[in-house]
């Protein structure tokens, strides 16, 4: 049921963000993962061998503006490539 | 030409081969969006230093900082950038984000370390505190 409903969520803002490569004329490949997400984007990286990752600097869960979100926290210190954090 | 998403870029030098490396995208970066490039250098002042010292310890690191920056210069040279080079003094973590405010800069360029750090695999402390703090966006090189 859960599953369902992020699944659902999840689709519509990857078309969002597809919408908005395709406005700017750039190449966009979406892929789905499942797991804990800074692992998960960890991990995916370097498997693909990406160049730089680039990430926001508060994800859903607003506690406080001042600090970094945990995923991004996480991403941050344990990849291997450059991270762009946009405030 | 399109206007530029980053106008401005800061990058902040400790003499560290992880700040040489952040030197050189920001020179790619630069080149790319046409942008200002600012290069800091900043001589930390602890109050635990030796009061006796203390003079001949600022005018040490005053001069490692000039060597720092103008290398740096000279680098942005041979990539075909102008830059401009900015020293300050205080806490490091503090004068990069007033210098980031002033200069309205949209980007800062670090090393993920500096020459502090002794383990591998952490950001070094001021990179985290500028991650945490910082007013724009910032990238971190590893």
């Amino acid at each position: 049921m859960v599953r369902r409903a992020l699944n659902k969520h999840h689709k519509r803002f990857m078309l969002i963000a597809k919408a908005m490569c395709t406005k700017k004329g750039v190449e966009f490949l979406d892929v789905i993962e499942y797991g804990e997400e800074g692992r998960t984007i960890v991990s995916f990286a370097q498997k693909n061998n990406f160049d730089l990752i680039v990430i926001g600097s508060r994800g859903m869960g607003t506690l406080g503006e001042l600090f970094l979100g945990s995923t991004s926290n996480y991403v941050v210190h344990s990849s291997k490539i450059p991270v762009l954090i946009i405030k | 030409m399109r206007k530029s998403l980053y106008m401005n870029i800061l990058v902040p030098l400790d003499g560290s081969k992880y700040s040489e490396k952040a030197l050189l995208h920001a020179c790619d970066m630069a080149k790319n969006y046409k942008s200002h490039l600012i290069l800091l250098y900043v001589v930390e002042k602890l109050i635990s230093i030796n009061l006796l010292d203390r003079k001949e310890y600022l005018k040490i690191l005053r001069k490692f900082g000039n060597n720092v920056l103008i290398k740096a210069k000279k680098t942005t040279t041979r990539q075909g950038m102008d830059s401009k080079i900015i020293m300050k003094e205080g806490n490091i973590t503090n004068e990069i984000i007033k210098l980031a405010k002033k200069e309205q800069c949209n980007l800062i360029i670090v090393g993920s370390k500096g020459l502090g750090a002794t383990l591998r695999f952490f950001l070094g402390s001021v990179s985290n505190k500028l991650a945490n703090n910082a007013p724009c966006s910032i990238l971190i090189v590893k």
